[in-house]
Order: C-alpha cells, then sequence, then structure tokens
C-alpha cells in the first residue's frame, strides 16, 4: 500500500479532532476528503506531515512508518503540502518561494557556496531551470520578481502549489486548493490537478468546492466529528445517507 | 556560617523575586522578555537615591518614588515598543526594549556620572542572632516588604477583574479580545505592574547594597531573567520560587567557587534549565 | 550584472585600493580600519537577526573570544598570527554551536538573553582568570603580524581588513544567493513552511549562529593584533549593543546595510568628537528611532518585522468580505 493511516488520533484538551481514522490512498490517484467545517481535515494533514503528533495510530507512507518523524524528514520521504491559510514566504520573490521548495533536490554545500564551485553553478542552473518550468506551467513566469505577498489571492494559492511541486513529492496534500478562487481559476485547478495525476503524483485533497471534488476525485472519503462516515467513488458518496445527515442535518420523522 | 548564608540568600532573593516577576507578569501577557527590566531597577534606585538625598530620609517616600518612576517607565515602553509597533514582528519590541535600556543606563551615566554613589541605610540595628548569623533590622524590613509585593500582586492577578483580565490574555490573546477583554489596557497594565515592581525593587536593592550607579541593573536583570526561567517563566510562584533559589544557591555556590565567580552561578543554572527542562520547575509545558 | 553596477563596483574598489596613498593620513586609515571591522562585525551579526531573524545580543563576546584566543595563543605560545587567525574564528564558533544547541530549539527570546548573559559571563571570566588574562589589566603587546617576514605597517593593517572584509561580504553575498542563504531567510520568514519544504529548522538555526560566531572571532583575532593591547571592557555588552545599532540603522536583512550602518557609527563619533559623552545614548535613541519609525532601517528588508502569517490571514478576509 503506498500511503496508510491506521487508527489514527489526535486530541485537544477533551476535543477529539481525528478519531481512530483509517485511510488508504492507492498510488496515482486523486483522494479526497471531505467534510463539514470543523470536521477534523486539517487536523488530519498536520499529523500527516508531523505538524501535530497524532496520539495513537500509525501512519505509513510505501511501507514504512512516519508517525514520529519530524516534519523535515516527512518532507524529504516524499509527502508535499500547501497551507489552507497559505503560508508562503512573504518577503521573498515568487521565483524564490518556488526555489526553497527545491531545497531537499539540491545537494549544494557550504564549501560549494563559498567557492562558487563549478558544482554550485550547475545546481543553481538546474534549480532555475526547474523552477522557472514550474511557475511557467502555474502561469507565474511573468510575476517571479515580485514580492509573494504582493501576489492576488489566487495566485498566492498557485505559488503555494507550485512550491510544494518544486519538491518533486511522490504524495501532495492540497488543502482547500480552491478557496477564494473564482470558477474559471477553480476550473483551472481542475485541469491542473489532473495534469499532475497524468504526471504520477499522488494527490489528497480536502475541497469544500464540491463540483470540483466530485469531478476530479477517484475516490472520497467523508469525515464529520473526526470519524470517517464513509468512503467510495464521487457516486456512492452522493446517494450515502450518512453523508446527506452529517451534511443537512438528520432527517426530521 | 550556614544560617547567616540562608537569611543573606533569602533577603537577597527577596529583589531577585520581584524583578522575576516582573519579567513573568510581562512574558506572561504578551511572551516577550522586557530588556529594559534591568535599567528600569536602576532608575527606581535613582528615583530614591534623590528623594533621600533632595527631599526627605524617608525610605517608604523613596519606595513611593521607585514605584512612580518604574510604572511611568513601564508604560512609557509599552506605548513606543508595543503599542506602536503593532502588526510588526516581535522581535522589533525587542530591540526597542534594548534601546530603552541602553538609552536609560546612558543617560543616567551622563546626568549622574558612572561612580558609585553611596545610599543611606536604613533600620541598620542588629535585630538578633540566630546559630551565631547576625539580623538587622533593614533585612527584615526588606523580605517583609516584598513579601507583601508579592502578595498584594497575588490578590491583583488571582482575585480582581484587572488580573483575571491579565490571566486571560495570557492564556489567549485572541479568544481574549473576542470575550470583551480590553486586550491593549491589559498589556499596558502588566507592563506598568512589571515597571513598577522593578522600580521599588531597586530602592530597596540599592538600600541593601549600599550601591546606586548606571550599570547596577544590567547583573540584577540577567540573574532575575535566569530565575524566572528556573523557577518558570510562565508560572508567576515559579518566578518567585527561581527568585529565591537562585539567591540561596548563589549564597552557598560562593563557598564552593571563589567569589568573582560568583555571578556565573546564575547563568550556568539558566543554561541547565534551558538544556534540560526548559520551562523550569514549575512553568507549564506549552510553548516554550 | 548591469553594466553600471559593474563600473560602480569596479570604481569603488580602485578607489578602497588606493585610499591610504590618496589620503595618506595614518588618523583617516586606522578610522578606515575600523570601519572594515565593524563592517564585518556587522554583516556578520546580521546573518542571524537579518536572514535567519533569531536574535543575539552577546556578538561582543564572540568578538572578545576570537581576540583573545589570538591573543594568547601569540603571546604565550608564540604562534604566527597567520596561524591563530583562524583559530580565534574557529574558538568563537565553538562557543556559539554550544549557546546554539542550548537555545535554538526554544523561543528566540531565549536565545536573545541567553547570549546576553553570555557576554556577561564572558567579561565577567576574562576579568577574573588572572593567571590566564591577567584580569583586569589586559593583555599588551601582542605580536604585530609579518608576511614572509615583514612586519605589518598600518597599509598592511588596511590592506587585510579589505581584503577581508571584502571576502566576508562576497561570501555573505554569495550565500544570501544560495540554497542555505534561501534556507535562512525562509526560517526567518515562516518556520512551519520552512520545516515543510524540509529544512531542518534546528541545524539551519545552529549553522546560522555559528557561521555569524565564527566570523565575529576571526575579526575579533585580526583586531587583536591590530590595537597590539586588548581587555575586557573592549568586548562588553556595549560593544554588542553598537553592533546591534548598526545592523538595525543600517538595514536589518540587506547586505549593504551593515556596512552602511557600520561607516556611519564610525565616522558620525569620529565628526563629533564633543558628543563623545552621549556616543551610546545616542546610539539607543537610534535604536529606539529607527524601529519605530522605520523598522527596515536606512535600506533594510523589511520582511525581518512582519508577521507572516497574520499579514497573508487579513489580505484574505479582506478579499474574502470580511470572514
Amino acid at each position: 500500500m503506498f500511503f496508510q493511516m491506521r487508527k489514527v488520533r489526535k486530541t485537544f484538551g477533551g476535543l477529539v479532532a481525528v478519531n481512530d481514522v483509517d485511510l488508504d490512498v492507492q498510488q496515482g490517484t486523486i483522494h479526497a476528503v471531505i467534510g463539514p467545517n470543523g470536521a477534523g481535515k486539517t487536523t488530519l494533514f498536520n499529523c500527516i506531515t508531523g505538524l501535530r503528533r497524532a496520539d495513537a495510530g500509525e501512519i505509513l507512507f510505501e511501507g514504512e512508518n512516519i508517525t514520529d518523524l519530524p516534519t523535515h524528514r516527512i518532507a524529504a520521504k516524499g509527502i508535499g503540502r500547501t497551507f489552507q491559510n497559505i503560508r508562503l514566504f512573504p518577503y521573498l520573490s515568487v521565483l524564490d518561494n518556488v526555489k526553497v521548495g527545491t531545497h531537499l533536490l539540491n545537494p549544494t554545500t557550504l564549501w560549494d557556496t563559498a567557492l562558487k564551485s563549478s558544482r554550485f553553478r550547475k545546481l543553481e542552473k538546474e534549480v532555475e531551470d526547474l523552477c522557472m518550468e514550474l511557475l511557467h506551467q502555474t502561469g507565474l513566469s511573468e510575476k517571479k520578481d515580485q514580492y509573494a505577498r504582493n501576489l492576488p489571492y489566487g495566485e498566492q494559492r498557485k505559488l503555494e502549489i507550485a512550491r510544494a511541486l518544486a519538491s518533486k513529492p511522490k504524495l501532495l496534500l492540497l488543502d482547500e486548493p480552491a478557496a477564494g478562487m473564482n470558477p474559471a481559476e477553480t476550473a483551472e485547478l481542475d485541469d491542473f490537478i489532473r495534469s499532475l495525476k497524468a504526471k504520477g503524483i499522488t494527490i489528497l485533497l480536502i475541497e469544500h468546492d464540491m463540483k470540483l471534488v466530485m469531478s476530479i476525485a477517484d475516490t472520497i472519503s467523508v469525515i464529520d466529528y473526526g470519524v470517517k462516515i464513509a468512503e467510495g467513488s464521487a457516486s456512492e458518496i452522493q446517494s450515502n445517507e450518512r453523508v446527506i445527515e452529517a451534511y443537512l442535518g438528520k432527517r426530521r420523522n | 556560617m550556614i544560617v547567616q548564608q540562608l537569611i543573606n540568600g533569602i533577603t537577597q532573593g527577596s529583589i531577585f523575586a520581584l524583578l522575576a516577576i516582573s519579567f513573568a507578569v510581562i512574558y506572561g501577557v504578551l511572551r516577550l522578555v522586557n530588556f529594559a527590566t534591568g535599567a528600569t531597577y536602576m532608575m527606581g534606585a535613582f528615583a530614591g537615591w534623590l528623594t533621600v538625598r533632595y527631599i526627605s530620609q524617608n525610605i517608604f517616600l523613596a519606595m513611593l518614588a521607585g514605584l512612580c518612576t518604574g510604572w511611568s517607565i513601564g508604560f512609557l515602553i509599552e506605548k513606543v515598543a508595543i503599542k506602536s509597533l503593532r502588526g510588526v514582528a516581535r522581535i522589533a519590541s525587542l530591540i526597542c526594549t534594548i534601546g530603552f535600556s541602553i538609552f536609560m543606563i546612558e543617560i543616567a551615566t551622563v546626568i549622574f556620572g558612572a561612580e558609585t554613589k553611596a545610599m543611606p541605610s536604613f533600620f541598620n540595628e542588629k535585630a538578633f542572632t540566630l546559630g551565631g548569623a547576625t539580623v538587622v533590622w533593614y533585612q527584615l524590613f526588606l523580605i517583609g516588604t516584598a513579601v507583601t509585593i508579592l502578595l498584594l500582586l497575588q490578590i491583583l492577578i488571582f482575585k480582581t477583574k484587572a488580573g483575571l483580565a491579565i490571566r486571560t490574555v495570557s492564556l489567549d490573546f485572541k479568544t481574549a479580545g473576542l470575550m470583551g477583554i480590553n486586550v491593549d489596557r491589559t498589556i499596558s497594565l502588566a507592563f506598568s505592574l512589571g515597571g513598577a515592581t522593578a522600580g521599588i525593587a531597586g530602592v530597596l536593592g540599592s538600600v541593601y547594597y549600599n550601591i546606586v550607579n548606571p550599570t547596577m541593573g544590567n547583573l540584577q536583570g540577567l540573574k532575575s531573567f535566569s530565575a524566572a526561567v528556573f523557577g518558570g517563566l510562565t508560572s508567576i510562584p515559579g518566578a518567585i520560587l527561581g527568585g529565591y533559589l537562585l539567591a540561596i544557591v548563589e549564597n552557598f555556590g560562593v563557598q564552593i567557587v571563589s567569589g568573582g565567580y560568583r555571578d556565573i552561578i546564575g547563568f550556568v543554572i539558566l543554561v541547565g534549565f534551558l538544556l534540560f527542562r526548559p520551562r523550569g520547575l514549575l512553568g507549564k509545558k506549552t510553548s516554550l | 550584472m548591469k553594466k553600471l553596477q559593474k563600473v560602480a563596483i569596479t570604481l569603488g574598489i580602485l578607489i578602497l585600493v588606493s585610499f591610504p596613498y590618496i589620503v595618506p593620513n595614518p588618523y583617516l586609515v586606522r578610522v578606515a580600519i575600523m570601519c572594515g571591522i565593524y563592517m564585518v562585525l556587522a554583516s556578520s551579526l546580521n546573518i542571524v537577526i537579518g536572514f535567519t531573524g533569531m536574535f543575539s545580543l552577546g556578538h561582543g563576546a564572540f568578538y572578545g573570544i576570537g581576540a583573545y584566543t589570538s591573543a594568547l595563543l601569540a603571546l604565550n605560545l608564540h604562534w604566527p598570527f597567520w596561524v591563530t587567525f583562524p583559530l580565534g574564528g574557529v574558538m568563537a564558533a565553538l562557543f556559539g554551536v554550544l549557546i546554539g544547541v542550548a537555545t535554538l530549539r526554544l523561543r528566540q527570546i531565549f536565545l536573545a538573553f541567553t547570549t546576553l548573559g553570555f557576554g556577561e559571563i564572558t567579561r565577567i571570566l576574562i576579568l577574573n582568570w588572572d593567571s590566564l588574562t591577567r584580569g583586569p589589566m589586559g593583555l599588551p603587546g601582542i605580536p604585530i603580524p609579518t608576511f614572509f617576514g615583514m612586519r605589518f605597517s598600518q597599509v598592511g593593517y588596511y590592506y587585510f581588513i579589505l581584503l577581508f572584509t571584502g571576502l566576508v561580504v562576497l561570501f555573505i553575498y554569495r550565500l544570501y544567493h544560495s540554497r542555505i542563504g534561501r534556507a535562512f531567510i525562509a526560517i526567518r520568514e515562516d518556520e512551519v513552511a520552512a520545516s515543510h519544504m524540509g529544512i531542518h529548522l534546528f541545524g539551519y538555526k545552529t549553522l546560522a549562529f555559528t557561521l555569524s560566531c565564527a566570523i565575529a572571532g576571526l575579526v575579533g583575532a585580526f583586531y587583536a593584533h591590530f590595537a597590539r593591547f586588548i581587555s575586557a571592557d573592549q568586548f562588553g555588552g556595549n560593544e554588542s549593543f553598537a553592533i546591534l545599532t548598526m545592523v538595525a540603522l543600517g538595514g536589518t536583512g540587506s547586505i549593504i546595510g551593515p556596512l552602511l550602518g557600520a561607516a556611519v557609527l564610525i565616522i558620525f563619533p569620529e565628526m563629533f568628537r564633543f558628543l563623545a559623552q552621549f556616543r551610546m545614548v545616542i546610539y539607543g535613541a537610534i535604536l529606539i528611532f529607527v524601529i519605530v519609525v522605520k523598522p527596515g532601517g536606512i535600506v533594510g528588508v523589511r520582511g525581518v518585522f512582519e508577521k507572516p502569517v497574520q499579514a497573508i490571514r487579513a489580505k484574505r478576509s479582506h478579499q474574502k468580505g470580511g470572514h
């Protein structure tokens, strides 16, 4: 199994944010996690990337237990992510933001840097090319020298994805990538995420835009009050009683 | 001998405890260290010295002068270093409090000169001897005053509405604001209280050590911060405990290492605690 | 690089190289050497404060450790300057690692206070360790470095520090535009995001702090052999604060800023000698004034003083119409 969560639990004080959740993500698929606000979806992501420690349970990535690894080590295993509330490096240029994303691919040492060795030049060139390529794909190449903070909201979201892609992740976690985007931008995002799948990147996605989710997700897991209440394809989820209850409230008899 | 060290330790510990509280109150509400605490202590001492010299040989009046000076300085620092720097990273506020510290120390040097001034002694008669140790009335007075102030602060923080605001803001800044607590005023109050405590400590300390000079607060400030970390920077009882323990350890430590290295003891404890138990003896585990 | 920039840099280098001959005034050359020393100190502190967003208040102590290490090795063991100079940097770096390991996992305030305390402790140790440091009497008669058997003249010192400052600035420039420098700045901008890019926060913070200490130690070693007399009070708290003021005034986070700040704060007091007793008062006032009025200093990057996450959140809620 490519990515697995086994009975992962996370509590804050008395609140159980993630309650014994099991999750299997197949390689090469787009897997969406949906659920009402405050259902514990972002906490789930935070446990995966090590920002929060799971209280119980196991997280396995490519057969390896990553539950207790520190964040930077988990990133090094090939898991990239974006954030619900966008965390760019606001006073770095757009290009430099993406370059930071290549941190793990770049073996430049302090000596290379100090001496500006040929290796340093070669690696910087590769980084530059890779990042420009990503900026072209996300349509940000024109703005490469601007401070990230000066981009409009939708472009900040795109930049965050580009930055996450720069580390060439095997699994990409997207936390509400369509939030704040207009319908045209969301349609673009739809295509873009499909193109990532075509390149073999597995995607785990939190999203509130149901149209987007139903359109691109191969598998959908529904979480409510920290518990996984349903899982299946788009059509299965749409007709699931418990899901409808969770979203619309219990039907009165 | 042991009793004497213990009594000296408790006396000095009272001064450390007051300064440690000053750090803890401000750290509590803002997670910020006021680097000008030692300098405020010094300014309080000078206010006391001026009072005694030019107005009246009255220690209570001197303490009042120290309190008012400290309060005003705390208030001013908050206005400039915190309030005007809203929305700017905390590091700017830190640099600003350092600016205040340098400014106060140096302006005192320019006005009063760098040489040490003598503070007249108060209640310097022997009170009693205990196990071969001499205790003077002033030591009792200092300890008593410090304990009174610490108790008053405890009451203020745990029993009054303003104290409730301080505690709420220390728990969660944003929620406190949402719950209708005036966060700005609470922060300002914490700084003023911290300043006032440091100012009084300055007067008490200057009489005890019989020293008033512009750099008198530097080491006191550093050591008291170590004491606060020692006891737990997020806990007010912890800071008090840290103050007393540090002074006692220092007094006994001097028996082992030579006197010149006395001032290093606190620092060694600080680094030790930061390495192995950063939350201190009584501090909460969260967010260091 | 643009052509104009190249011409300006070449011209600047030419002027600096010919300076002792254009202005053959020992006093002015001395001021220039001091400028160089403080440019290096301010630039190295800027790696910690400006790039990585950490806060060190004991830079003077690491400068002093370099000075005392080199001086003591030269005086007691008669080792040549070319050996003791790098060892000054190594020693300062070792202490830097120690302080870094103790504090860099915690909030930045702890680094600030621990380094402040460390500065004070270093001064006390130097004053009390009579048998090694001669305590308050200081260390006189530190040997003049030789270069192929020739002793440094004042112009020799000038060229040495000119070259050294140039190399340090070049190194920092390359660092700034490298993977390592980007990691430093990413940590300053947003630690959480940085760790998700695979940046080992503790490792890179320790690296930044150690580099900064090492450079301060090196220039301290040079200073010892230039002044030929050192004592504890030359490396105390005021020294650290002066360096901090240079960085803040010139521009935290930029490469040129600290150079500018150092030049201004070295040359200005020389021009207004009658203000000498107010020197530190003015430093304090500058520190408050610069931070309140223009937190980035003369040419600084404002990002050092920005709360990154809040800034973006505010923007977002604005666009969403106030959620």
